[in-house]
């Protein structure tokens, strides 16, 4: 994991238009609200936040789906600003999807679903499209082949399903995969299945993941680095052990201890919960998004001045206030949380 | 697809549709092969000369099952046969006598009498003297008279018989003595003197006995066989509806699939033309077209076409699609870089298939029944035989006040056949197709 | 321990295109009073159709429905259906069903339906007569009392899973069906709930029957595990012991398979499918699954008892009986 990082992302945001009678504005949803991050060749990154945080709407930037309203993107060195670039790069990156039953086409066989990447991106010989389909699918581990070119998707188990759309990503030989809660609607016995592919993936082909979840335990065994998210902003960044080793910011704190580990002791706790809910995007609170449920927050400041970047440890990252004194804030860093490259 | 359609036979409805379907399919084909469609059009707007032989308003044959034969059926009698005799009257004249003699089996009154001659000669004419004997003997002269060709003498549009023979001919010729007012069987003759006035003249004579009954279907006023109209109506209403359904939800699927795809001003537009369109009357439409333009089927038929394609399909489909737009398989299609008119066609519409192809079905009986409407309003095909014509004709004619019930109930019923194939088959489809509705 | 709750031998059958689904097929299982059984499984193993035949609220293409079920000493598949109506459904044994939170009728206020099961149990003559004890309802779920006056779109998801609680409990019945409580939920949300869930059965002395296919929720709230396969359930025990060591192959496996971000081994899919439940394979329908699978798993594995009142659907602990016994 070193040199020119595969994708850099500046000062991201990405806003909806509110708009009453479809057009009157109304205000902005401010899905994601100066994100950086950047993400090595060959490393899975993890997005972790609550539903509304923004992580799936950065999903959908990262894959060129919805356009930012701000900030800049970096692809193999290059920036991404005309059409053209995004066109480019949306071939170098590839999706999967959260509920895979409804990321295939119902009318179309699995061999359809895998050809038809191939045939928009011009693949003209229909036995080199063959040739790919079949490999596609070993790859996957849809053995044999042949048994399942002929399926429709609801034939096949939700972890084949989500098989075949991890197929269907890395197709076109994407440099970057972005999955957006790629197991979350499969059974627990699924999941580790599909994770295990999207890393044997990684692994085998230098692929980089940018891995979208609500759930940190299933980020451990599958990615190096984690991004929270909440209220549209990274609030922590680290590498995977010292992030769950070490949370700092109060926010992944309440996370890591509101998720159930199997332990017959559970049903004797009542875990420590931060009350309320996450806050609407149109109107963030003011400074820390998070201090109004913050256990932990500094009034006067808090509420006030949006936390920058703090470098708490190496390579691991806070957003908040706690750190202001013990940490020197990252180099350049302003006060939307974006840091200059 | 397969497996639907396994499935589909799984519903007695889909079945009993598939088969009353696959029989008016069978009708069409026939109708098409027997009857080549220009013989068709010709014997449908020549109308009586077509057919003098067909009793006018006869009812279906079959109708006698019921009725235990009573029902006379039309008696044809030629001659001259073997006892003729012919004498020499000198200067070239020959008198040439005939009987045409035939039993009458029924107590029902023959419908009409009428004499077809068939005379050759090269300048002089022959003449003919035709009389009558009843079962109980009597003579009646019935007319004399230089017959052209081919000739017909309808007895029963004689006058000047009528009035000596104190009423209709069929009537009076073959009233029982005791009980007027029924027919009595018996042997009756037409006897036939004819003067030929050249060596190689010849007449031939044919007594035509109107019955009740003609044929599978009956025949009209103008004598037309039924079966003509009720054969050829089928494929003719089967096209109409299928094209007509075809045309109208296949073209406003695809414009409400683009219309939800790109969004914007190309949605607003056909958006507001929909809601033009859809309070546009459409049958004075047709009306104004079918009085004005042409009430060419084929016109019509395009006309409804183009007043479907911005119908309240486009509506219903446009919810759909609105939906579909936002699904994650067509998300993930554009992030592997499918552009505009592919997804219209390959992702979106594909999709409402499941919703259309059941509508489109139960759509389709009730562009049957418009052909039909617009007929019975005068506007039908002016060459065309079909369904709602002959209703339109057994309308103008009264025929439910007189009688004629079967004339308006043949075609009525081959609608309502049509109708209740497509429904059913149509909401099976709907079942099949959309799992939601099913009651398990 | 008394138990409450006693389900003997519960058949449900489902006729449908496919042929006969075996959805419950021959269940045993025990809730004591003011405890937690979690019915584990993955999906399609039949552990909502055990729910529905537990609350007799059965689609129409039921097949074969049989067993025993007795509620504190009510034999309820005995009972005419406008009985258990009345004195069984909503009032002894409600459900939270799943994805309730989605379940609210749109058009109604909250206050109205928490009100709706009262009404329509005779307790009020009028819904709007309701009011104390909806309130009352709803502050035991821990939302405000005006949130009576709300649609259900102005809540959230967590409220109104809150507010399907409420419902469920507005009668005071003693065995709640919790049907996937808070799959589909944040994880912050889901640990409220549970939070939420643990107090209940401490202040009211009720008990659940949970049905979740994850085994980390299962151990929030579990004093008992029953661990459900495809339509029958084949280990049953106390869940300090299940979470730890499961006896069942299958149970092993689905314990393997847990992701946990606080252990350090690395997870283990559980390979292969379950089977359909249309023909559900003869003898020990884990069989084909199970790395554990000898000679006689071909034949229908007995219920062997462990630990007092638990038991084990499994050869390999029969033939250990036979060997000790």
């Amino acid at each position: 994991m070193s040199g020119e990082p595969l994708l850099v992302v500046r000062d991201l945001a990405t806003w909806y238009e509110l708009r009453r009678f479809g057009f009157l504005h109304q205000g902005w949803v401010r899905a994601t609200d100066g994100v950086s991050l950047q993400v090595q060749e060959g490393e899975a990154v993890a997005v972790v936040g609550e539903s509304g945080c923004g992580k799936s709407t950065l999903a959908k930037t990262l894959l060129g789906l919805v356009r930012p309203r701000r900030g800049d993107l970096w692809f193999e060195g290059r920036q991404i600003r005309t059409e053209d670039d995004w066109r480019w790069y949306r071939r170098r990156v590839g999706y999967v999807q959260q509920d895979p039953y409804a990321a295939l086409p119902p009318f179309m066989t699995v061999r359809r679903v895998l050809e038809e990447p191939l045939v928009v991106n011009g693949v003209r010989s229909a036995r080199e499209r063959r040739a790919r389909v079949v490999e596609a699918l070993e790859a996957v581990q849809l053995v044999p082949p042949e048994e399942f070119l002929t399926r429709f998707p609801h034939m096949l188990s939700g972890g084949q399903q989500q098989r075949l759309v991890v197929a269907r990503a890395t197709l076109l030989n994407p440099r970057l995969l972005v999955a957006d809660e790629p197991v979350s609607m499969l059974d627990a016995s699924v999941r580790v299945e599909v994770l295990q592919l999207l890393r044997s993936f990684q692994q085998a082909r230098r692929l980089s993941v940018v891995y979208i979840t609500h759930d940190l335990s299933t980020v451990r065994h599958f990615c190096e680095r984690v991004l929270v998210m909440y209220a549209g902003k990274v609030v922590e960044q680290a590498p995977v052990a010292d992030l769950l080793r070490e949370p700092r910011h109060p926010y992944t704190q309440a996370l890591l201890a509101a998720i159930p580990d199997v332990d017959p002791n559970n049903a004797r706790r009542v875990r420590a919960v931060p009350p309320g809910e996450p806050p609407s995007l149109v109107r963030p609170p003011g400074g820390c998004r998070f201090h109004p449920r913050c256990p932990v927050a500094i009034s006067g400041v808090c509420e006030r001045n949006p936390p920058p970047d703090f470098e708490v440890a190496p390579g691991h990252v806070a957003a908040c206030w706690l750190y202001q004194a013990a940490r020197r804030a990252v180099a350049g860093v302003t006060p939307q949380g974006g840091s200059l490259p | 697809m397969t497996a639907n359609l396994r499935e589909l036979f799984r519903y007695p409805s889909a079945v009993a549709g598939l088969a009353i379907l696959a029989l008016l399919v069978a009708l069409s084909v026939y109708a098409v092969v027997a009857i080549p469609y220009r013989e068709a059009i010709r014997l449908w707007s020549v109308g009586e000369a077509a057919w003098p032989r067909n009793p006018r308003y006869a009812r279906p044959e079959w109708l006698n099952w019921l009725a235990g034969g009573r029902l006379p059926r039309t008696l044809v009698v030629r001659g001259p046969q073997g006892s003729a005799t012919e004498r020499s009257l000198g200067s070239g004249v020959r008198e040439l006598q005939f009987e045409l003699s035939f039993r009458y089996p029924y107590d029902r009154f023959p419908t009409e009498l009428a004499v077809f001659v068939d005379a050759q000669y090269r300048e002089q004419a022959p003449h003919l003297e035709l009389a009558w004997r009843t079962p109980a003997g009597s003579e009646v002269s019935l007319a004399d008279f230089s017959p052209r060709r081919r000739d017909v003498y309808r007895m029963s549009a004689d006058a000047d018989l009528r009035a000596r023979l104190g009423g209709a001919p069929e009537v009076v010729l073959f009233a029982a003595p005791e009980r007027p007012r029924q027919a009595s069987p018996g042997r009756h003759a037409l006897r036939v003197r004819a003067f030929l006035f050249e060596p190689g003249s010849s007449v031939q004579v044919e007594l035509v006995v109107y019955g009740e009954v003609h044929g599978l279907a009956g025949t009209d006023h103008l004598r037309r066989d039924l079966t003509l109209p009720l054969l050829w109506g089928t494929p003719i209403a089967l096209a109409f509806g299928l094209l007509a359904a075809v045309g109208s939800s296949v073209s406003s699927l695809v414009i409400a699939a683009v219309g939800a795809w790109y969004g914007g001003w190309v949605d607003g537009l056909i958006q507001r033309i929909t809601e033009v369109n859809l309070i546009l009357p459409g049958l004075p439409i047709l009306i104004m077209i079918g009085t004005l333009y042409s009430r060419s089927l084929w016109v019509i038929l395009g006309a409804v076409v183009l007043l479907g394609i911005f119908g309240g399909g486009v509506k219903t489909y446009r919810a759909l699609f609105l939906q579909v737009r936002e699904a994650p398989y067509v998300e993930a299609a554009r992030a592997y870089g499918v552009r505009d008119l592919r997804m219209v066609a390959i992702y979106l519409v594909p999709r409402a298939v499941p919703v259309l192809l059941p509508q489109f079905v139960t759509l389709i009986p009730g562009f049957v029944f418009l052909e039909a409407t617009l007929a019975l309003l005068g506007l039908g095909d002016p060459v065309l035989p079909t369904w709602g014509k002959v209703i339109e004709d057994a309308q103008r004619a009264g025929a439910l006040y007189v009688g004629h019930a079967y004339w308006v109930l043949e075609p009525a019923f081959l609608l309502m056949l049509s109708g209740l194939a497509f429904t059913l088959l149509g909401f099976a489809l709907d079942r099949v197709f959309n799992p939601r509705l099913r009651e398990l | 321990m008394e138990s409450l709750l006693r389900v003997e031998d519960l058949r449900l059958h489902f006729r449908t295109a496919a042929g006969l689904v075996r959805a419950v097929d021959g269940v045993h299982l025990e809730v004591a009073r003011a405890r937690t059984v979690a019915v584990l499984g993955e999906s399609g193993c039949g552990k909502t159709s055990l729910a529905r035949a537990l609350l007799r609220l059965l689609p129409r293409n039921v097949a074969h429905y049989s067993g025993r079920v007795v509620l504190d000493g009510l034999d309820l598949l005995e009972l005419p259906e406008e009985v258990f109506r009345q004195q069984v459904r909503w009032v002894r044994l409600s459900l939270v069903p799943q994805a309730a939170m989605n379940a609210l009728n749109p058009v109604l206020r909250v206050g109205e339906q928490v009100a709706e099961p009262l009404w329509l149990h005779g307790r009020v003559r009028r819904p709007q007569e309701a009011r104390g004890e909806v309130e009352a309802a709803l502050r035991r779920v821990g939302l405000p009392a005006d949130f009576a006056d709300r649609y259900p779109f102005e809540l959230s998801g967590g409220m109104r899973q809150r507010v399907a609680i409420a419902m469920a409990l507005v009668l005071r019945p003693q065995l709640v069906v919790l049907d996937e409580p808070t799959s589909a939920l944040d994880v912050l949300t889901q640990a409220n709930l549970m939070n939420l869930l643990k107090t209940l059965r401490w202040e009211l002395g009720i008990s659940f029957l949970l049905i979740t296919h994850d085994v980390a929720t299962a151990s929030e709230l579990a004093d008992d595990v029953a661990l459900m396969y495809a339509g029958q359930i084949v280990e049953f025990g106390r869940a300090h012991r299940f979470l730890r060591q499961p006896l069942h192959p299958y149970g092993q496996a689905l314990r393997a398979s847990v992701v946990s971000f606080r252990e350090e081994r690395t997870p283990q899919p559980l390979p292969g499918q379950p089977p359909s439940l249309v023909n559900p394979p003869p003898g020990c329908r884990f069989a084909d699954r199970c790395p554990a699978r000898f000679e006689p798993c071909h034949r229908t594995p007995p219920l062997v008892p462990v630990e007092g009142h638990g038991r084990v659907m499994c050869w390999l602990y029969a033939q250990e009986a036979s060997r000790v016994g």
